[in-house]
């Protein structure tokens, strides 16, 4: 139970930190926003997205009826499914990043805490893994096992792990080596209950920030892939939404909207996530922000501030008597 | 007699998010020619600052002013980037504390000490091969010709330290500045090392500026001495009369704590605390938190550098009582 | 002790990718009864047993006849000869011609904005480091925020609309008589530069920030370190420092990194040269995919994980001239 209760509490002082944050901040208020679209697409959109009846309006240009125009190819409200991509972005990008985030640091933990065998069965996992090209991969998979997000979801998950897996076991291996954990071993604490105590919390930070990062790359990946075609065929995402403009001739007819629309739905899903893991970065290691100002600080400190501080730093010999 | 090197004044500031870390506060420092003076303070108490700011060697986000700054009779106050680049290496040059760290790990040690060679006295890369090995033989580098090719993680730290030497001397300049170029090092290669300084110092009877916390390592060296407290001179004499009659509390303490200067055995003094925060320094003496002497003036006004005996100043407000109570001791 | 560990390391690259090799033949394979049902033609009004004959006929055609492991040993003797077995297509040409023919299209994009990227990158990241704090490196830190946030087959999207269509300046869609009139004159290689401007452009944005901040990190780092000051004591102008021990040392971590890139030199342009339509291994595999041509899919795989594999054995192997602290055998 005190082990929950210190992970809520755990959890309350990190969004305090990360909303404190100016970066942290932006990036939470634009996720908590597109959370909001997914979830009430059907709300907020003012067309049905998938209603592909709409011939007559095909390759609308932005009015007040349809605020981003309609679709080349099949007349649907580009809004509307802007709004709904927002569901596929996130949920792929969340579910595969979670996932990761769980994997990754399990093994990691493993392979760094138990370390002998285990640890070198995994790290050659590990260098077969990164060798593989993931593009192609994920072509191929989804070629042979059909064309749908959870294949997707899957293959990014199976190939994702590694490179979390390898920051873990270093940052486990410095932390197995620490006084305090040493301290704990000789004095009868179980293997378990320094891998909850200690070793979890110590990489908790980093998995959470590397959470946010993978998050964002698998975004973009997603993007490339329905770009690509090799998602679900009828799911509404914004990268089907870019290559059905490329393919229908969006910008044939400069109809530079329709690509647009999409292109920065990905930009904000994306950069709000990078903003987030960014900003987790500065909270853990703040050498990577400080310093930057000190320019700043030397050109404010003028005129009279700075008369001051001379005058009360000077000094003199006082005359011998 | 004309001066190495002259400082008047000099302040120094950092400005942080923390505040304004005050890490020199108007020391005045002369060296004559020759000479070896040794600044010795604890570690956080300016006295590296000081060094750097010598050489004009602070970046600039560093606060720094002084009323005369005078190296081998040039005023180098309004000197440029360009006109300080003549003189450092030239005529002034510097020895760092960590010879492993203050070498470029990528490149040999040869050279890195060619470079001095070719940025001033012009020589071919030929020439400057010549001479580096003939300035590494004369730090007592066995078989120069193959270190020439070394890396500096091939080398000991007690050859390292030699390659910084030489370094330092190659152009003859006519001061060295010396950071605590022995810390680093075991006792018995420290001796070795401070045996080569002091050697090289009186054959090119370059001035030195010998920075230390050591006083043990200074009483060797050094023709006199100035103790540096939290950015302040607080004693400065002859190295005889320091280490015979110190007069702040400060310096007995350090005094105190090298076994073989003072033999008195009821004398070892605990300083107790540790330095004062440079961005929130307390009133008064800023040896005061931590002065077992201290009395109420000491606590509101700061007390100015006096000049007690001809060539000894000291900064303390209860000198005179410590002068005659050690006076009618030694007598 | 040296020549132990070279070969130690050549023997571990081969072991891995023996084990990718396997995998990419595995996996087409897969939870598929047949691998070869796709392709037999209609039984129409055949009796069985003939049709059976025909089956096995198409599977010898297409190399999938007899047990998985004896297709498997196959394979493996076939690229121990340097075979990447037939293509699917019509002629079935050898699948190893075929990236031959794609491989340089794909460099001269890849390699050319590499290039472009690395030195952009120091150029920038260097200048950001020299004025830490001023706005130039602000811009430079947001701006490698927002890039990273776009993909580049957004900002390709974007610039042949703009720079393709509406102003005209470069060729939207890859000229297709480009591959088959390239003779090597001037004239052809101009043309293969200009139609090559937007793909390149469109990639290279993103690599030069990020370029530049990995630079720019690292050159700050660098000059904290206390031998800088050496030099600077010296008497070493802040541009002599900065070229000859500055640079040397902060270009280290990035000089490995683009080594490790190196890899991603192949597989990494697959939506971008589909944007152009440009004549590459990225649709090259594309095309493989669309037309269930797993031969050709499976030697493109295990051809980038070999280029990969030899690219990070070559970076490892070399990484020891390039920092003499390093000595091989020892985990850095």
């Amino acid at each position: 139970m005190a082990v929950i209760k210190n992970a809520a509490l755990g959890i309350a002082v990190f969004f305090k930190k990360l909303w404190a944050d100016k970066q942290g901040r932006v990036g939470l208020i634009i996720v908590g926003l597109l959370s909001v679209c997914a979830v009430f697409a059907p709300l907020i959109a003012p067309y049905d997205p998938y209603d592909v009846t709409m011939r007559d309006d095909k390759g609308l240009s932005p009015s007040l009826s349809h605020l981003l125009g309609t679709s080349i190819t099949t007349g649907q409200d580009i809004f509307s499914m802007l709004i709904y991509g927002t569901r596929v972005s996130l949920s792929v990008g969340l579910i595969t990043g979670v996932a990761i985030a769980f994997l990754g640091s399990m093994l990691g933990v493993c392979a760094g805490y138990i370390g002998g065998l285990c640890d070198f069965l995994l790290m050659r996992v590990v260098d077969i893994m990164i060798v593989i090209p993931t593009l192609p991969l994920t072509i191929l998979i989804t070629n042979v096992f059909g064309k749908s997000y959870v294949v997707i979801v899957l293959v990014f998950v199976l190939f994702g792990w590694t490179g979390l897996a390898r920051t873990v076991r270093s940052q486990v291996l410095q932390i197995k080596n620490a006084d305090y954990v040493k301290a704990a071993e000789l004095s009868g604490a179980s293997r378990f209950f320094i891998m909850i105590h200690h070793i979890l919390p110590a990489v908790s930070n980093l998995v959470v920030m590397s959470t946010a990062l993978t998050c964002a790359g698998i975004m973009i990946a997603e993007a490339g892939l329905s770009f690509l075609g090799l998602g679900n065929p009828t799911a509404i995402s914004w990268g089907k939404m870019l290559a059905d403009a490329q393919s229908g001739g969006g910008v044939l007819f400069g109809q530079w909207w329709t690509i647009l629309a999409p292109g920065i739905g990905i930009f904000l899903s994306v950069f709000s996530f990078m903003r987030i893991g960014l900003a987790i970065e500065g909270i853990i290691d703040p050498r990577m922000k400080k310093g930057s100002g000190m320019k700043t600080l030397i050109r404010h400190m003028q005129g009279r501030e700075l008369d001051e501080l001379l005058a009360s730093m000077e000094d003199g010999y006082e005359q011998s008597t | 007699m004309s001066k190495a090197l002259e400082i008047e004044n000099l302040k120094v500031a950092f400005p942080t998010h923390r505040g304004v870390i005050r890490a020199v506060e108007g020391v005045s420092l002369n060296i004559d020619k020759g000479e070896c003076l040794a600044l010795v303070g604890e570690s956080g108490c300016g006295k590296s600052v000081t060094s750097l700011t010598a050489m004009k060697l602070l970046d600039d986000t560093a606060i720094v002013r002084a009323d005369k700054h005078i190296i081998c009779g040039e005023d180098v106050l309004g000197f440029s980037d360009k006109q300080m680049e003549a003189l450092r290496g030239r005529r002034v040059s510097m020895i760092f504390q960590d010879a492993l760290s203050a070498l470029d790990p990528v490149m040999t040690v040869g050279r890195q000490l060619d470079e001095v060679f070719i940025r001033h006295l012009r020589l071919s890369k030929k020439e400057a091969r010549e001479r580096s090995v003939a300035a590494l033989a004369a730090v007592g580098i066995p078989e120069p010709g193959a270190r020439y090719r070394s890396f500096p993680h091939e080398l000991s730290g007690g050859m390292r330290q030699r390659v910084l030497i030489a370094m330092a001397f190659a152009c003859e300049p006519e001061l060295i500045i010396a950071d605590e170029p022995t810390t680093a090092l075991d006792v018995t290669i420290q001796a070795q090392i401070l045996e080569l300084l002091k050697k090289m110092q009186q054959q090119s009877g370059t001035a030195l500026l010998f920075i230390s916390h050591d006083l043990s390592v200074v009483s060797n060296m050094a023709d006199r001495i100035a103790v540096m407290y939290s950015g302040k001179i607080a004693e400065q004499a002859q190295r005889d009369e320091l280490i015979a009659r110190p007069l702040h509390p400060y310096t007995r303490g350090l005094l105190s704590a090298v076994i073989g200067i003072n033999d008195k055995k009821d004398s070892f003094i605990h300083i107790k605390g540790t330095l004062p925060d440079p961005a929130d320094k307390p009133h008064g003496c800023y040896f005061c938190p931590r002065c077992s002497e201290a009395g109420e003036v000491c606590f509101v006004r700061q007390p100015l550098l006096k000049e007690r005996v001809s060539g000894h100043y000291v900064r303390c407000h209860y000198l005179r009582c410590h002068r005659s109570e050690r006076g009618e001791e030694n007598e | 002790m040296k020549k132990g560990y070279v070969l130690k390391r050549i023997i571990y690259t081969v072991f891995v990718f023996g084990v990718v090799v396997t995998l990419c033949f595995f996996i087409p394979r897969i939870g598929v009864d047949d691998p070869c049902a796709r392709y037999y033609p209609a039984q129409g009004n055949m009796d069985d047993e003939s049709y059976e004959v025909i089956k096995e006929l198409t599977r010898k055609q297409y190399g999938l006849d007899g047990s998985y492991l004896s297709q498997y040993l196959r394979y493996l003797k076939g690229l121990l000869h340097g075979d990447l077995g037939n293509s699917y297509r019509a002629g079935s040409p050898k699948v190893w011609a075929l990236i031959c023919d794609r491989l340089p299209w794909t460099l001269v994009l890849s390699v050319s904005s590499m290039l472009i990227c690395f030195f952009c990158g120091v150029v920038i990241g260097t200048r950001c480091a020299m004025k830490r704090g001023r706005w130039q490196d602000k811009a430079l830190m947001n701006a490698s925020t927002v890039t990273t946030a776009i993909p580049s087959f957004f900002i390709a999207l974007m610039l042949t609309y703009f720079l393709g269509f509406e102003l005209e300046i470069f060729p939207a869609y890859t000229d297709q008589n480009l591959v088959s009139s390239f003779d090597w004159s001037l004239r052809s290689i101009c043309a293969v530069a200009y139609n090559a401007a937007l793909p390149v452009l469109s990639t290279m944005l993103g690599g030069i920030i990020s370029n530049a901040q990995g630079v720019r990190n690292s050159v700050i780092s660098v000059t904290g370190e206390p031998f800088i000051v050496t030099a600077r004591a010296k008497g070493l102008s802040r541009r002599n420092v900065l070229y000859k021990h500055v640079l040397r040392n902060a270009l280290l971590p990035i000089v490995t990194g683009l080594g490790m890139s190196l890899s991603g030199l192949i597989g990494g342009s697959v939506v971008i040269e589909q944007i152009f339509n440009w004549h590459g291994m990225g649709t090259l595999y594309l095309e493989a995919n669309n037309t269930n041509d797993y031969p050709l899919m499976m030697g493109i795989m295990i051809f980038i994980s070999g280029f990969a594999l030899a690219a990070n054995l070559i970076t490892d192997l070399c990484y020891s001239l390039l920092d003499p602290r390093v000595t091989l055998g020892e985990e850095g």
